[in-house]
């Protein structure tokens, strides 16, 4: 019959041009993947397999051995116990900042409310590259050189977050807290009864996302850590390059170890954290 | 019974909107650990170093300078290094940019437009923006390595000569290029996925029933509905790009020695010659020179900007 | 708890919300503010809550003013048009979560809050939806958890903020019998927002309609429908609503149309506006009328002709043969018709 005809016809196209975008998108995947799978096949290769050319593209027998030869060359237990400690304590004070601020700046009326917020908008766009100068006297002035509180104390304040956890804030009903202010109930117990438990998932993407960035940083706790007792998986990956210099598989079972917690975290809360990137807007 | 108006003891006001907020004092608390912890950590700081750049000598440890004036900015705007940084920007705003939006939408508008698997490859194009640089640095040190680079055995399956991306001062920008792009790309998609589920579904229904084209809909439908969120992804991609400094670090450190930016710095950018002032060469001044001068420009940027959203951009 | 207003007023930058409002709200009785949109009912309200300051004049609860007094010194209920409830808590969370801010020795217990949390349930009929979340109850249940939340502190005055318009036909009419069986039970003093003529008239002791910011009439639903203060509230009472001709009264004699017309005793001589109820009309003998409209509604009909050149609207029982085109001849119930000054609108 003419109309099942033509529906088969449709359907073809339909099939063609699915298996295009599939083509495509797998081959985009694979290239931004490539890293990643390179990095996880020549942690576990010889030298001379992580070395030849043409490519070996496989060990032919894993090499498990490069782990435990790299987990003894430099103490990483100890650089991802720092590294957690130091995002544990980021990602508290960062929340607990940001719900204050918010709550200050969306539920209340201050004089110079405008100045301040404009002076925490204002912060957003000051380039990190230009604090480190000052904030690394002040950190030694301060005799906090080569300790946790180094290293998380100049990122606690966020206008970015402040600002992310206002908007959302400000898109609460008004009606609740006027029913809530009927009711009697005190600013504070509003705030820790309704907002908070009502917006807890932008409080949790801005723990999610705060948690990855000081996971990830390198450049100021790269300067404010000189001992293995402090340094985080960034900057012990740093010294570590030294020293297993061309050992290339080292190298790599180095650096996977440093991944590998992060890409558990991520497989766990990807779905919250491209949310939480995808919703929040402005962050470069 | 003459009624005159009462002092209103109510600490409650109502604004215009219909919402009610509370006056009192205790914002002031709410605000005064984060205030105290931006002002030290931030305003503080950007202030210190506007200062710092106006001196020849600067002993940062006792916050003395002496000789004051724009010698620091002279050598900074003279300096050979500092004009190889603003041209590496340059070229990475101009090639690196346009390419990391531009496959970043194709990727956006792929993943959108299939069924199955969609959270797959979402969440597999996402995985680098959580990764560290670092890490994935080091990976990318060895791709590129002129003899044994899997990069180099690449492009010689088309017959192109192996080149020294990391060594050879002609070919390290285009090194950078390429690992901005691939860094850049996971966070844009996720801007662009986000832009794309806003946009009415009923729209697509509409086109659907008049039967346009799935390609006539991504061009005459999509593409003008996603402008606002391509216009926010190019400008932010613009602050963040011209902010390059991971990239740099963490593909070159380790080659070219005492931590300059690749052979002979030609990979430098213009952050990082804020680091390498201050943290290779210990000159402060010219750092925060060079950090002022940056500032500028990125607010000249960010204004440009502005101007240009208010003109020409309508947000839907 | 009585409430007494003098002269209340409600100035928004130039625009005047409310406008020296002085009124008495009995106690214990369900009071309905009516009103088109923007004629203030909503911002007086809010006023007796305490949300909205107040520009001039003053509040009493009972002897007490509490013009100043902070909305949670006023003990009183509030109920929102959206029903505000808390989505992260459950019912029963949300109705106890007032009694949660009691302080000192007021302060409840788990099992004091869970008794009065449970008594006022059973009295908006949800004891078996508490452990469910807002999102899990229809719109009706959910007025019903908002009006539980509101009077388990037992407050003095009930304030309901168009409690019914977000509602779908059906439910407002079951829910509007809940409100007022609510009322009744606990006996709180409550005032009600509305812009549905029906809803104010169906279930209120008193109505108080308003306009513009003033009050026009305040009084039980019969009498303000049949005993109109002036044109305003004669137009917005009703459905159909009323009609208004231009009419002359001569010798006690009101002349319309062709020579037809009626006459009227206690009405001077002059130009007035006629306004007249649709069921003033009967079928009859002294109009005769032309069919234009006719809009069947089951129970009766509207049946639309020309009268001294305006459209009028009569109901007639649906039995009655009307047909468009056709001319018919009706009575006039003078009783259901009301003169007014036609430039200032007051009851003749």
């Amino acid at each position: 019959m003419p109309r099942i005809h033509e529906k088969r016809v449709i359907d073809t196209k339909q099939i063609v041009s699915d298996i295009i975008k599939y083509a495509l998108l797998t081959i985009g995947a694979l290239i931004l993947f490539f890293p990643f799978l390179w990095m996880l096949t020549t942690s576990l290769k010889t030298l001379s397999e992580a070395i030849a050319t043409p490519p070996v593209w496989l060990p032919r027998a894993p090499q498990w051995v490069n782990y435990a030869v790299v987990w003894n060359m430099k103490p990483f237990m100890r650089y991802i116990m720092n590294t957690v400690i130091c995002c544990i304590c980021h990602v508290a004070g960062v929340v607990v900042f940001s719900v204050l601020g918010a709550y200050a700046f969306s539920m209340y009326s201050f004089r110079f409310k405008g100045f301040f917020f404009t002076l925490f908008m204002l912060t957003m766009m000051v380039p990190g590259e230009l604090l480190i100068i000052q904030n690394y006297i002040t950190i030694q002035k301060m005799h906090l050189m080569d300790t946790y509180i180094a290293v998380f104390l100049p990122t606690l304040a966020s206008g970015f977050y402040i600002y992310m956890l206002r908007e959302h804030f400000m898109q609460m009903p008004p009606s609740l807290f006027k029913s809530a202010k009927v009711d009697g109930t005190s600013n504070w117990r509003f705030l820790w009864r309704v907002m908070v438990p009502m917006n807890r998932n932008t409080i949790f993407t801005i723990a999610i996302l705060s948690f990855i960035g000081q996971w990830n940083a390198f450049l100021w706790p790269e300067l404010v850590t000189r001992t293995d007792a402090t340094k985080l998986v960034s900057s012990g990956l740093i010294a570590f390059r030294s020293e297993a210099s061309s050992n290339v598989q080292y190298m790599m079972a180095g650096s996977c170890i440093v991944l590998i917690p992060m890409i558990v975290f991520y497989a766990v809360f990807n779905k919250q954290i491209i949310n939480g990137v995808g919703g929040g807007g402005i962050k470069g | 019974m003459k009624n005159t108006p009462k002092k209103r003891k109510s600490r409650l006001v109502e604004t215009e909107d219909g919402r009610l907020l509370i006056k009192s004092p205790m914002a002031y608390v709410y605000l005064l650990l984060p205030m105290a912890f931006l002002c030290l950590f931030v305003l503080f700081p950007t202030v210190m170093a506007g200062r710092m750049a106006f001196f020849q000598k600067y002993n940062f440890m006792k916050s003395l300078g002496t000789g004051f004036g724009t010698n620091a900015f002279e050598y900074v705007l003279h300096d050979k290094v500092f004009w190889q940084a603003a041209k590496n920007t340059g070229i990475l705003m101009a090639v690196a940019l346009p390419a990391t939006v531009a496959l970043s939408l194709m990727f956006a508008l792929l993943i959108n437009a299939i069924k199955r698997l969609k959270g797959m490859f979402q969440a597999l194009f996402f995985l680098p923006y959580v990764t560290s640089s670092i890490a994935i640095g080091a990976a990318f040190q060895w791709l590129f390595h002129s003899e044994y680079g899997y990069f180099n055995w690449f492009i010689g399956l088309f017959g192109a000569a192996p080149q020294k991306w990391l060594t050879d001062s002609s070919c390290v920008i285009w090194a950078l290029c390429i690992f901005c792009i691939w860094n850049g790309l996971a966070y844009k998609i996720v801007l662009f996925l986000a832009g794309l589920q806003k946009i009415d579904k009923e729209v697509y229904k509409a086109a659907k029933i008049d039967g346009t084209s799935p390609w006539r809909t991504t061009v005459k439908i999509t593409l003008p509905l996603l402008a606002p969120t391509t216009w926010m992804v190019s400008m932010m991609s613009m602050i963040y790009t011209a902010k390059t400094y991971n990239e740099v670090y963490s593909l070159f450190t380790s080659y070219g020695g005492g931590g300059s930016a690749g052979p002979g710095n030609n990979a430098i950018t213009l952050v990082y010659y804020i680091y390498y002032q201050f943290y290779e060469r210990q000159k402060v001044n010219y750092a925060a020179a060079a950090a002022i001068i940056f500032l500028a420009v990125i607010l000249l940027l960010t204004t440009i900007q502005r101007l240009v959203a208010k003109k020409f951009v309508q947000y839907v | 708890m009585e409430i007494t207003l003098k002269n209340l007023t409600k100035k928004f930058d130039s625009v005047t919300a409310v406008d020296h409002v002085s009124l008495t709200i009995p106690d214990g009785k369900l009071t309905g503010l009516l009103g088109p949109s923007g004629c203030g009912k909503s911002t007086l309200l809010y006023m007796l809550s305490g949300l909205t300051n107040v520009t001039e004049g003053s509040i009493f609860f009972g002897d007490k003013d509490v013009t100043v007094e902070a909305p949670d010194k006023r003990n009183i209920g509030l109920v929102f048009q959206n029903y505000s409830l808390y989505p992260h808590m459950t019912v029963e969370e949300n109705i106890a979560f007032p009694l949660g801010n009691r302080h000192g020795k007021d302060r409840m217990n788990a099992r004091q809050k869970h008794e009065a949390a449970c008594r006022v349930a059973e009295l908006v009929q949800i004891q078996d939806l508490m452990n469910r979340k807002p999102k899990q109850l229809s719109g009706g249940q959910q007025q019903r958890v908002a009006i539980a939340r509101a009077l388990v502190k037992q407050p003095d005055v009930l304030l309901l903020d168009e409690p019914l318009s977000n509602l779908d036909a059906r439910l407002r009419m079951e829910m509007r019998q809940e409100v007022r069986r609510i009322q009744l039970e606990s006996k709180v003093t409550t005032v009600f927002v509305t812009h549905d003529q029906e809803e104010a008239m169906s279930i209120t002791d008193t109505i108080v309609l308003m306009k513009k910011g003033v009050v026009q009439q305040q009084a039980p639903a019969r009498e303000i429908y049949m005993n109109p203060s002036n044109a305003f509230v004669a137009s917005f009472l009703g459905n159909p609503p009323i009609s208004f001709l231009d009419a002359k009264v001569a010798g006690g004699q009101v002349a319309l149309d062709a020579g037809q017309g009626f006459s009227v005793s206690g009405v001077a001589d002059g130009a007035y506006s006629l306004g007249i109820r649709p069921e003033a009309w009967v079928p009859g003998h002294a109009f005769h009328v032309k069919v234009e409209h006719v809009e069947m509604r089951g129970q009766d009909q509207i049946v639309t002709f020309k009268l001294n050149g305006v459209q009028v609207r009569a109901t007639l029982d649906a039995e009655y043969q009307a047909n468009v085109g056709e001319t018919i001849s009706l009575d006039l119930r003078t009783n259901r018709c009301y003169f007014f000054n036609p430039e200032t609108g007051v009851r003749v």
